[in-house]
């Protein structure tokens, strides 16, 4: 909150975040904003669903405020909380209730992340009552006309305990994210990574057999990010199979059968 | 699970307050390994080794490793088991048949394969009337000695006891014991850099991430005799891979067993993935025959590579033929593969170079192995002008990566993957070497029908010959191989067209044996041990 007149000012979007569309997603994402129809995003770790938001906020001229959700994370993080000061108490709203009071973009990343006790606070927000009730405060925030809420959710964490309720799924549309076609992959991570087409391309095909496995000893495949930060290194200097053992398989598992299998992969094409 | 096993009690009946209690114990866990109908062979195998009469500690060990046996190898291996500790029982203590039961889920793990379980059993029965004091040291070291040994090299090294301590009872059992010089030498003389178990879930990863899909590996046993394992083959969509391998030294630095497993498993794979159908042998020469293979074995190699450029080289350093080889052709077949699977390779000679061309001719068609078929016509044409002699069964391109190549003659028409299982129930046949032979029970009733017929690329004279074979005396010229007909796989539920081209080489006649007398080698080295 640095500018009085402007709560939401560190939270507009001022450059460009590229962004490289791989299907209909960006005019899904406009219907569903000018319908201000809560939107969820689903796909595994690091395949651009952030970058597409942040892409979005910018391109519909919206503040975007992020919340990382967490298991200790509760209501009053979303909400907001009364501080003590030098003054006596005073309100603070937390990201939830100043994206609806002012009207933002919400992004709730790894919305299963969070207990369901306080996911259901957005309930009365995704609904057409669109409003959030500060409890503590005695206050009904209604919420602002350009106020939209988007939210992340990787399906791969087979966790039962920690699935969404039918209830809170079925307030939002969901859009896909799957790991993107091998040309538009390599794409981005020439253009994230610095490294030419045809060692991304080489990468893209390392992340599919490693994409391979999930399910057989792996529980998540490599993600765009991990092929970008392999390519950060490699634009660095450093020799292509080490980067791959540093960036893709040193992370992804500790199964010293399933490393060997993968180093072993990364050597058919580098 | 549902089972009940008050159900059953008429088939094993009173089987002592010990092994009762045991029973109801590992219930469970037997009834989630065995087949209703395995679950009853479990009970009434029980009882057998109950009315044994050798204790309590044969049946109560029984019942409780029988299920994990079951579970590595499946419920075939724990009946041959349970037959195999009964027919020990005339020569050896309760104790040492308990031993054997307690150690077989180690030695089911190891092995990794029913076939070398079985070969296990009938090795211990051999050790009984050979060495019968090291069979419990020998037991009770298994862990150890199957970490560092095959089949094979467990068999050499306990059979090499054998014959040193034939009559010193406390010398044998420091050697089963692992607690002489002796027995540590050998040991050491037959450890091999990698054991397959040891590698085979690594090796089914990296082709599953390569390639996207399951394949079946299997271990299989080289010949006793030797240290060479046998080479790799195919046969009903299962890659038979050796069970050990050494490192190699090569001229560009040495191989390790896992690279050379690796190469292998990615060129077993490659006919696999990229051979779609069966070429027809019909008509062909086995020159003919064995020069095509050099091409298809290429194109198979040309493929993968394409997908994962790395395979090149992951295989060609392990091409080692110059052209100072060309005595048999055997020589030749492995100069041609390396200069096509090595544009690197200088070598003069006009034949190879041919071998060259022809490839680059067919290119454009090598989707389909009609161009391996066509190259390796025009091919052999050629290199039967060398004049040399051809055997089909010593004359090939020399690498031991390379699979046996039957897979290109005789595999199922509809290539589909889906209904790929390996098959159990049909009838083995099996080309074996002398002693794995020799040791053998024979079944004297035996036909053409018999479950497993196994042959002897050599001829086997009688002890008491009188320079006649048994070939000569009793033999005949072997059936066909089998025709089989489509059947219903259990294993996947789905019917599969068996239209699998019959072998194109001649049935070989061989020395065959089908009986059950037990009839082992009347050499001096193991005279007195037959049982
Ligand atoms: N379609 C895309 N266009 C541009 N960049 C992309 C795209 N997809 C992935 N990326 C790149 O991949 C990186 C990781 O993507 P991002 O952070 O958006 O993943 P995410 O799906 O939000 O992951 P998580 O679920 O872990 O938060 C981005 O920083 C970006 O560089
Ligand atoms: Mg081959």
């Amino acid at each position: 909150m640095t500018r009085t007149d402007d709560p939401l000012s560190d939270y507009r979007v001022r450059e460009e975040p590229w962004y490289r569309p791989v299907a209909d997603e960006v005019t899904l994402f406009e219907a569903a904003w000018s319908a201000r129809m809560p939107m969820m995003l689903k796909g595994p770790t690091g395949c651009g669903k952030t970058r597409f938001v942040e892409h979005m906020a910018w391109k519909l001229g919206m503040p975007l405020v992020t919340v990382a959700c967490n298991e200790d994370m509760t209501a009053s993080d979303l909400v907001g909380r009364f501080l003590l000061d030098a003054q006596g108490t005073r309100w603070q709203d937390g990201p939830l209730a100043l994206a609806a009071r002012h009207g933002a973009l919400c992004y709730l990343d790894e919305v299963v992340e969070a207990r369901q006790d306080t996911t259901v606070v957005i309930h009365p927000l995704t609904d057409t009552r669109r409003a959030l009730p500060l409890e503590k405060k005695g206050e009904l925030v209604h919420a602002h006309a350009d106020f939209q809420l988007v939210v992340s959710y990787n399906p791969g964490y087979q966790n039962l305990m920690k699935d969404l309720k039918q209830s809170t799924k079925q307030r939002f549309g969901a859009l896909d994210f799957g790991y993107p076609q091998r040309e538009v992959e390599t794409e981005i991570v020439v253009h994230e990574s610095g490294v030419d087409a045809a060692v991304a391309g080489k990468l893209v095909s390392v992340a599919e057999r490693a994409r391979n496995l999930k399910g057989h000893g792996l529980d998540e495949g490599i993600s765009t990010r991990m092929l970008i930060h392999a390519g950060a290194l490699m634009a660095r200097g450093v020799d292509p199979v080490a980067a791959c053992r540093v960036a893709l398989v040193r992370p992804i598992t500790d199964d010293p059968d399933m490393r060997d299998a993968l180093d072993a992969a990364v050597t058919t094409f580098f | 699970m549902g089972s009940n096993l008050d159900d059953h009690r008429e088939l094993y009946g009173d089987l002592g307050p010990r092994a009762a209690e045991i029973l109801r114990a590992s219930w469970q866990e037997a009834s989630r390994s065995l087949s209703p109908r395995g679950l009853e062979d479990y009970l009434r195998a029980a009882r057998s080794l109950h009315d044994l009469g050798r204790g309590a500690d044969p049946v109560a060990s029984f019942i409780q490793e029988a299920p994990a046996v079951a579970r590595e190898l499946g419920e075939d291996s724990v009946a041959q088991l349970a037959q195999a500790a009964l027919a020990m029982a005339s020569r050896t203590s309760g104790g040492v048949i308990a031993l054997v039961i307690a150690t077989s889920p180690t030695a089911a793990r190891r092995l990794g394969d029913p076939e070398l379980f079985l070969a296990w059993l009938r090795f211990l029965d051999v050790l009984l009337a050979q060495a019968p004091r090291g069979v419990r040291p020998m037991l009770e070291r298994l862990d150890r000695l199957l970490g560092e040994l095959t089949l094979g090299g467990l068999r050499r090294w306990a059979l090499w006891g054998a014959q040193a301590h034939r009559t010193d009872f406390p010398a044998q059992e420091r050697y089963f014991a692992l607690e002489s010089p002796d027995s540590v030498a050998v040991l050491q003389r037959e450890r091999k850099g990698t054991l397959f178990v040891d590698v085979q879930r690594r090796l089914s990863m990296y082709l599953r991430a390569l390639w996207g899909r399951d394949f079946w590996l299997r271990p299989t046993s080289g010949d006793y005799e030797g240290r060479e394992g046998r080479r790799p083959f195919i046969e009903d969509f299962v890659v038979h891979l050796p069970d050990a391998l050494d490192d190699l030294e090569l001229p560009g630095g040495r191989a390790t067993g896992l690279e050379t497993y690796r190469a292998m498993a990615a060129h077993a794979a490659a006919h696999l993935v990229y051979t779609r159908e069966a070429l027809s042998g019909e008509g062909l020469s086995p020159l003919q025959a064995a020069t095509i293979a050099v091409f298809e074995d290429a194109r198979v190699e040309d493929l993968a590579a394409r997908d994962f450029p790395g395979l090149a080289p992951l295989w060609r350093r392990l091409h080692a033929a110059t052209p100072a080889q060309e005595a048999r052709i055997g020589d030749w077949f492995g100069r041609i593969a390396r200069a096509l699977a090595d544009p690197g390779y200088a070598d003069p000679h006009p034949l190879v170079a041919r071998a060259r061309s022809l490839r680059d001719a067919h290119a454009v068609a090598c989707e389909s192995n009609r161009a391996s078929m066509e190259a390796g016509l025009a091919l052999a044409h050629d290199l039967s002008r060398l004049r040399l002699p051809f055997h089909p069964r010593e004359d090939f391109d020399g690498l031991a990566y390379r699979d046996d190549n039957r897979y290109l003659w005789r595999f199922d028409e509809a290539h589909d993957f889906a209904g790929a299982a390996p098959r159990t129930d049909r009838q083995v046949r099996r080309r074996v070497g002398l002693m794995e032979f020799v040791n053998e029970i024979e079944v004297e009733t035996a036909g053409d029908d018999a479950q497993e017929i196994w042959t002897l690329p050599t001829e086997l004279f009688p002890y008491e010959d009188e320079g006649r074979s048994y070939n000569e005396r009793e033999g005949k010229t072997p059936a066909a191989e089998p025709v089989h007909y489509p059947e219903w796989d259990y294993q996947i539920g789905l019917e599969r067209p068996t239209g699998a081209p019959s072998s194109t080489s001649p049935p070989r006649k061989g020395t065959r044996r089908r009986s059950t007398r037990s009839w082992r080698p009347t050499s001096p080295s193991s005279r007195g041990c037959a049982g």
